[in-house]
C-alpha cells in the first residue's frame, strides 16, 4: 500500500513536513518514557514487596503442623476407606454364602462374569494406553 | 446345593475367616501397589482361591519382573 501524495497536502497534515512529524513523535515517546519509567519501577517494587511476603518460609513450628494435619487427614482417610471396605464385604459375604446355599448357578455365574470383566477393562486400559489416552 | 447346605457349621465359619482374610490381605497388597484395590479386594471376598492366583499371575510376577528389568537397566547404565 503506497501513501496518497496527490492531494493538496501531499498526504500530511497542515504545516507538518515528514521531518518534523518525527521528530514531534520521538520528543512524545521520550516524554512519555520518561513518564512511564517511575511508574514502572514503583510498579517493580510493589512486585517485590507482595512476593518477598509471600515468599517468607513458614516457620518450624507452622511446618510441623501442617504435616500433623495432613498425616492425620490421611489417617482418617484410610480409616473411613477401610470401613467402607469392610462395610460392603459383610454384605457381600453374606450375598456370596447365601448364593453359594440357594443359588449356586447364580454364584457361579458371577464369578465367571468378574474375571471376564476384569480381562475386558485390563483390554481397554492397555489399548487406550497404547493409544496414548493414558496420563 | 444340598451338599453346600449340608457343610456343618464350623466349616461355615472357616470358609467365612478364609475370604475374608483373603480379601483383606489382597485389598492391602493391591492399595500398596497401587492395582484395582476395590477390584482384588472385593472379589477376594466371594470366592477363594482364584483372586489369590490371578492377583499372584497379573499384579505380583509382572510387577517382580519389571523391578528386575529396571534393576538390570539400571545396572547397565551405571557400568557403562
Amino acid at each position: 500500500m503506497t501513501k496518497d501524495n496527490t492531494g493538496p497536502d501531499n498526504g500530511n497534515k497542515w504545516g507538518e513536513t515528514p521531518d518534523e512529524d518525527g521528530k514531534s513523535k520521538a520528543a512524545e515517546d521520550h516524554a512519555s518514557s520518561e513518564f512511564a519509567l517511575p511508574e514502572l519501577i514503583a510498579g517493580l517494587e510493589r512486585l517485590d514487596r507482595v512476593y518477598a511476603n509471600e515468599a517468607v518460609p513458614p516457620s518450624l513450628g507452622e511446618l510441623q503442623a501442617q504435616l500433623i494435619a495432613a498425616s492425620e487427614r490421611h489417617r482418617r482417610r484410610m480409616l473411613r476407606e477401610w470401613l467402607l471396605f469392610w462395610l460392603i464385604s459383610l454384605f457381600l459375604l453374606g450375598f456370596s454364602l447365601l448364593a453359594i446355599t440357594s443359588a449356586p448357578p447364580l454364584y457361579w455365574m458371577v464369578q465367571g462374569l468378574i474375571p471376564i470383566a476384569g480381562i475386558i477393562a485390563l483390554v481397554m486400559r492397555l489399548g487406550r494406553k497404547g493409544r496414548g489416552e493414558w496420563r | 446345593m444340598k451338599e453346600h447346605s449340608n457343610l456343618p457349621l464350623w466349616a461355615w465359619v472357616v470358609l467365612a475367616v478364609l475370604l475374608m482374610t483373603q480379601g483383606t490381605l489382597l485389598f492391602r497388597a493391591a492399595r500398596d501397589l497401587g492395582r484395582w484395590r476395590w477390584f482384588w479386594g472385593l472379589w477376594g471376598m466371594t470366592t477363594f482361591p482364584l483372586p489369590t492366583i490371578l492377583y499372584l499371575l497379573f499384579v505380583v510376577f509382572p510387577e517382580h519382573r519389571r523391578k528386575q528389568k529396571d534393576i538390570t537397566e539400571q545396572d547397565k547404565k551405571i557400568r557403562k
